[in-house]
């Protein structure tokens, strides 16, 4: 029987209909479009599912949608808004920490979690905030770098 | 400043620029273009791809190793609402077999399966969910057989034949001088045996294959290493024309770009044909890790005869590599195996084998090169040796190594491009290696021990002797002055697509942004790319500068005629044509474009590499197998806890001769990353199997790297120009994934005195000499003296 | 034949940092995962419960039962989602003598929540757990619940000497944890759940540790973990109280090494006490086998790791280290 959700996904409030058994990841990908929520694996342990719930890092392949209602939804689409970059985004393609973009969107989010509740991280706090995605391409150097960048970069523009 | 002096100051920027000439690029950090797509989550793999209305196809995997097949019973699987169709090799119109270039490996068994990887049949339905649980109420009645899992017991008389004509899949040999005579004449014999383990490339992406029927067409959607060998070998299990065939590769989760999916467009291919509707095949994890492709695990003797001044006199090598039941093109790979077996050091005396085995295992079919495997061995072999001289594994190998003057052993010769002594030289230097080994000495009894150690390399390339290093790339100008570049390759990551267009950007005088790296697609143009399975860089990136240097020619003469000046006279810089030595007119690149369309230029152009044959007579071993070599070098650094065996590596060097960088930045994180997952080789990767059936499927279970587990990383990019390469660039490929279990592995044998002969090297096995699975005795560690 | 309605899956690329516009052809198809059931989700504990007894199977943060739903390890009918109990049931508190925490209190709740000093295997415990998307998801009474062998809080709570609170139809009772486990599960009553769990803080001069080895650094299963809560009188050096926790006492849920523990409570540490509970421990334990690891590798490992949890708790009351 479907069960009505409310959630506000990348700032926009929407409410719908799903499954019992419908993941947020299919929620979010089938039937809202965001493709930058990936399955690498479905059972919790690439972190290519990786979104903000109420600006906390989560997998939604192990999360059931309903048990999102009511809450805050962040996917890279909704991390930067008309044509506009942010500075994660810029950095990670400046340091290079951009190869295949499997990743990506999950490095990016996990990164904004951290920076928004510690502005200048310490350099095991970034590699703890990224300890949950798996990148095979780039040993997490340049992701790390990218990271401490766009730090400094958003505590130099307060 | 007037407009005058300001189109004076830029042309003279200009003309600074041009001095680069087409080396315009090349060394420039520029990030792959498509970074924003993916930084935008706008990147599209396959699993975007899939139709709507598009069925589902799930395998039924053999649940034994060797089994004949009495008989498999559907009926079951019909009761679950939604299934269409049980496939099974009946079902097949054409060849039963997944790829062209494996004829022997069914697509689906028929009548016996000889691993647990075999496909039985694939359940079709119409959601997913139906399809797992049709697939788990597919009935199959099994007599099983004897198996054979290991395959040194695979070569032993009165093994069970895991095919007709014998368990040898495919063998190569390399000989130089006389072994025997170089044995008499050594102070001292070693002796070691090395393994290593079924490994997987662990890409985060999932296996996905798509078939999508049109008006006659049908179209494969997938992660293909090789586009046009799947469309060969789709067509030829649809017993149908390869141009009905279209396959077309989006963007992949690399790195490595991964041939199994050929068996999921496979089967999603003949699901489509016989429902008429698009159909998408998953693998799971298990499967994937089942089917392949897999790091054939091998193992590997040395006998190295040494004189007491640390000389090698001589070397015998066998290498026995696990190729699973069936037989892709396995001779190439095992010739490369034994043409790097003995390392990157000049031996008089070498007398190498190596075998194909078939087993029952699960290996799938793979393109690694088995050079990982080999470059463990001997690097974890020499540091035995030195052990056994009581002379400093450093040391012994300066006095072995290939240089400018050595040779290899085939006898090639080494000249000025042979990096390897500034790639060791930059890693002992910036490691502190000699003060640290001086300070070992003494090591007492404490509990946490430091250790140091490291591994040289060499890889040849391209593809040399084992194949043809032949390349076609197409480069199309638009008439908007968009330049489209066809290569046959997909992007997954490696960075390759970026050099490529570098190139072509400095030979064009274009900037790569005005670039767009077109998706494989085989009804675009003709046969694109390399028709090997690597020496992407060099042999791509040699087709597209010869097809970029035919329009460079073109444009200067609409140049020329334009701005009133030869047409050796004109440069063109970041999208700027003008003529050099005098004169302020600049022709932006979209006019000039422009004009040579109005002047009916040709402004298309296919560019084809085909490198000089190898010579090399596997007779007498001798000749120059590669065209150049790739030269790398590495030290790393451990603490072991010595009563539970962990350990963690604390730093790590690493230098890579890579001829020509063509993007450096680039190249460092692909030096990285390759280095990480070195380290997963190295450390915690294994497909372990039980009666041949796998028990940890990547990503739960079978372990990769986190970001928790990397080492302080210290990089270093050398250049000495290769023969071969664009401007002298070498692939660098896989040559990272390959020095960190070595130097690991003597990092280790530092700390503790006992160096691991097998892979991966667990806290277990630093505690008790073994690790959990099948192990000979010949893997304990021996104390140094 | 079903003709190919967009192909629009160009890669394209460009330094032109304007966003065009490329809509590939993407289904709007939902994927479920690989078994369908139906959710209950009760707003209240004794609506839980009523679910429960009714054949539910309840999940909480979801990080241990989803990925065997996916894999068809479990084929529920019906799960009684819990996350609606997060407000009364989500609490890390100090409540007079005791620490309680709510069965559905995240492992991040526990990271951040400001718990007392000296409990220390708590945090170590947590901040080694996952990684950090699975410590938002994960409940402390989920890993209690799941009677692993790799289930670190139980090692944990196991050296704290806690007791769980337990809801069910005739209302509430109190177990000691160790008391929960049975072989293959948990001993409860039909449609009980966990609903809390209650630490005595500790009095006195002592400490609480934890360790765990894994395959790798992060995120992966312990192979081998060990808890240690000790007692001490940092004068005489008399060990007051001691517990020991590890998951090598036997081939499933974690346990206490009471032989061990005996061999020093109420004696002086010394090398000569701390070798005797060794060799008790050496007797008590009985760890599994599998592809991770040997059960003689994780004897060596347990023993190692414990004498020196042991000797470090000892070390440190000793030297009066706050």
């Amino acid at each position: 029987m479907p069960h009505l959700v409310n959630l506000r996904v990348n700032g926009e409030d929407m409410s719908f209909y799903v499954e019992p058994d419908e993941r947020l990841l299919d929620t979010l990908r089938g039937r809202l479009g965001l493709r930058s929520v990936r399955e690498g694996c479905g059972t919790g342990d690439c972190g290519s599912c990786t979104v903000l719930l109420n600006g906390r890092p989560v997998l939604s392949c192990l999360m059931l949608t309903i048990q999102a209602d009511g809450s805050d939804v962040l996917t890279v689409e909704g991390l930067s808004k008309d044509g506009g970059v942010h500075p994660l985004q810029r950095s990670f393609v400046d340091e290079g920490a951009v190869r295949c973009g499997y990743c990506t969107p999950a490095m990016l989010l996990s990164a904004k979690a951290l920076l928004d509740g510690n502005p200048d991280p310490s350099d095991d706090e970034i590699r703890d905030a990224i300890s949950g995605v798996i990148c095979r391409c780039t040993g997490y150097y340049s992701v790390m770098r990218a990271i401490r960048r766009a730090s400094k970069e958003m505590r130099g523009s307060k | 400043m007037d407009a005058a002096d300001a189109a004076s100051e830029l042309i003279s920027e200009l003309e600074r620029k041009a001095g680069r000439g087409e080396l315009l690029y090349v060394g420039e950090d520029i990030a792959p273009l498509d970074s924003l797509d993916k930084v935008f989550g706008r990147a599209v793999y396959a699993g975007d791809l899939v139709p709507n209305g598009a069925v589902h196809v799930k395998i039924v995997r053999s649940a034994h190793s060797h089994a004949r097949i009495l008989g498999i019973g559907p009926s079951a699987a019909f009761s679950i609402p939604g299934v269409l169709a049980v496939l099974t090799h009946t079902d097949v119109p054409g060849v039963n077999a997944s790829s062209a270039l494996i004829p022997d490996r069914p697509l689906l068994a028929n009548g016996i399966v000889r691993s647990t990887g075999d496909v039985v049949a694939a359940v079709v339905a119409e959601r997913p969910s139906a399809a797992e649980d049709a697939a788990g109420n597919v009935t199959v009645d099994y007599a099983p057989l004897p198996a054979v899992l290991d395959p040194l017991e695979a070569l032993m008389p009165g093994a069970p034949d895991v095919r007709d004509g014998g368990n040898v899949a495919g063998r190569a040999a390399v000989r130089r001088g006389d072994a025997a005579l170089g044995f008499r004449e050594a102070d001292l014999t070693v002796e070691g045996t090395y393994r290593t383990q079924a490994h997987d490339p662990g890409s985060v992406e999932p296996q996905v294959g798509i078939a999508v029927p049109g008006e006659g067409v049908i179209t494969l959607i997938g992660r293909l290493r090789n586009p046009y060998a799947a469309r060969e070998s789709v067509a030829m299990m649809l017993g149908v024309q390869p141009g009905i065939v279209r396959v077309t590769v989006p963007t992949g989760g690399g790195p490595v770009p991964d041939g199994i999916s050929m068996d999921a467009v496979a089967l999603a291919a003949l699901a489509a044909a016989k429902t008429g509707r698009p159909a998408i095949c998953s693998l799971d994890r298990s499967d994937a890790a089942a089917m392949g492709p897999a790091g054939l695990p091998a193992v590997i003797t040395h006998r190295t005869g040494v004189s007491s001044d640390g000389r090698f006199l001589a070397s015998e090598i066998r290498l026995y590599l696990d190729a699973g039941p069936y037989t892709p093109p396995i001779e190439p790979l095992i010739l490369r195996a034994a043409l790097h077996a003995a390392g990157a050091y000049d031996i008089p005396n070498v007398d190498i084998e190596g075998y194909a085995v078939h087993t029952n295992n699960a290996v799938g079919f793979t393109w690694g090169l088995g050079v990982p495997q080999a470059s463990f061995a001997v690097e974890a072999h020499v540091d035995e040796i030195a052990g056994r001289l009581g002379m400093d594994p450093l040391e012994l190998r300066l006095r072995n190594m290939l240089r400018p003057g050595s040779r290899t052993v085939t006898g090639q010769a080494m000249d000025a491009s042979c990096g390897l002594p500034d790639c060791v030289d930059a890693v002992v230097g910036a490691s502190g290696y000699w003060a640290k080994r001086a300070a070992r000495s003494g090591r007492g009894a404490a509990r946490y021990r430091r250790g140091i150690g490291m591994a040289i390399v060499y890889h040849g390339n391209p593809v040399g002797s084992e194949g043809d290093d032949y390349a076609v790339v197409r480069i199309i100008i638009g008439r908007d002055g968009r330049i489209h570049l066809g290569t046959g390759l997909a992007d997954t990551g490696t960075g390759s697509i970026m050099g490529i267009i570098q190139i072509a950007a400095g030979v064009l005088g274009a900037p790569p942004g005005y670039f767009a790296a077109d998706m494989p697609d085989t009804s675009a143009h003709g046969l694109m790319g390399p028709s090997g399975e690597s020496g992407i860089t060099t042999m791509c990136g040699m087709a597209a500068r010869g097809a970029a240097r035919v329009l460079r020619k073109r444009l200067n003469l609409v140049a020329a005629d334009i701005l009133g000046c030869r047409p050796e006279a004109v440069a063109i810089v970041d999208g700027r044509a003008f003529c050099t030595g005098g004169g302020t007119n600049a022709i932006p690149w979209e006019e000039l474009v422009a004009a040579a369309y109005d002047r009916g230029t040709k402004m298309e152009e296919v560019g084809h590499y085909a490198a000089p044959k190898r010579e090399w007579d596997p007779g007498t071993g001798h000749g120059d197998p590669y065209h150049q070599y790739t030269f790398g070098a590495a030290v790393a650094e451990v603490e072991v806890d010595t009563e539970t065996g962990v350990y963690r590596v604390t730093d790590y060097y690493v230098a890579i001769d890579v001829g020509r960088a063509i993007n450096p930045a680039g190249l460092r994180v692909w030096i990285e990353g390759g280095s990480i997952r070195g380290l997963g080789y190295a450390t915690m990767e294994e497909l372990v199997r039980l009666d041949g059936r796998i028990v940890n499927p990547p990503l739960a279970g079978y372990y990769v790297p986190t970001s928790m587990d990397v080492p302080d990383i210290h990089t270093f990019i050398v250049e000495r120009p290769g023969s071969m390469g664009p401007f002298g660039a070498k692939e660098v490929s896989e040559s990272p994934v390959e020095l960190p279990a070595p130097a690991i592995r003597n990092a280790i044998m530092d700390a503790i005195g006992a160096g691991l002969n097998r892979l991966p090297m667990t806290p277990e096995a630093i505690l008790t000499g073994t690790s959990t699975g099948k192990d000979g005795g010949s893997d304990r560690p021996r104390a140094s003296s | 034949m079903i003709k190919i309605s967009h192909n629009a899956h160009r890669m394209t690329a460009s330094t032109r940092w304007a966003i065009g516009d490329r809509q590939p052809f993407i289904s709007k198809r939902i994927f479920r995962i690989a078994l369908e059931f139906d959710v209950v989700r009760p707003s209240g504990i004794d609506e839980a419960v009523d679910a429960v007894e009714g054949g539910g199977i309840p999940v909480a943060g979801g990080t241990y039962l989803m990925p065997r739903i996916h894999l068809r390890m479990v084929r529920p009918s019906v799960l009684v989602d819990l996350s609606g109990l997060r407000g009364d049931m989500g609490y890390v508190a100090v409540d007079g003598d005791y620490l309680r925490i709510g069965a559905l209190a995240t492992i991040s709740d526990l990271m951040r929540a400001r718990i007392p000093g000296g409990m220390e295997s708590l945090r170590a415990a947590a901040s080694k757990f996952g990684s950090p998307q699975i410590r938002e998801m994960a409940t402390v009474g989920g890993n209690l619940a799941t009677a692993s062998a790799h289930a670190d809080l139980i090692t944990v709570f196991e050296a704290l000497d806690a007791r769980v609170k337990l809801r069910g139809r005739r209302g509430e009772r109190v177990v000691k944890l160790g008391k929960l486990y049975r072989a293959g599960g948990l001993e409860l009553r039909p449609g009980e759940l966990l609903s809390e769990i209650f630490v005595e803080m500790p009095r006195g001069d002592h400490r609480t540790s934890f360790e765990k080895i894994g395959r790798r650094a992060s995120n992966c299963p312990a192979v081998v973990n060990a808890a240690v809560y000790m007692e001490m009188d940092p004068s005489s050096g008399r060990v007051v109280d001691v517990r020991i926790a590890t998951n090598a006492i036997g081939p499933g849920v974690p346990g206490r090494a009471k032989a061990a523990e005996s061999e020093l409570r109420g004696r002086k540490f010394t090398d000569d006490s701390l070798s005797n509970a060794m060799s008790a421990l050496d007797g008590e334990l009985k760890p599994g086998d599998d592809f991770m690891a040997s059960a003689s590798y994780r004897r060596m490992a347990a023993k190692s790791i414990i004498a020196g949890l042991l000797r470090r708790s000892a070390e440190e009351i000793a030297g009066g280290a706050a």
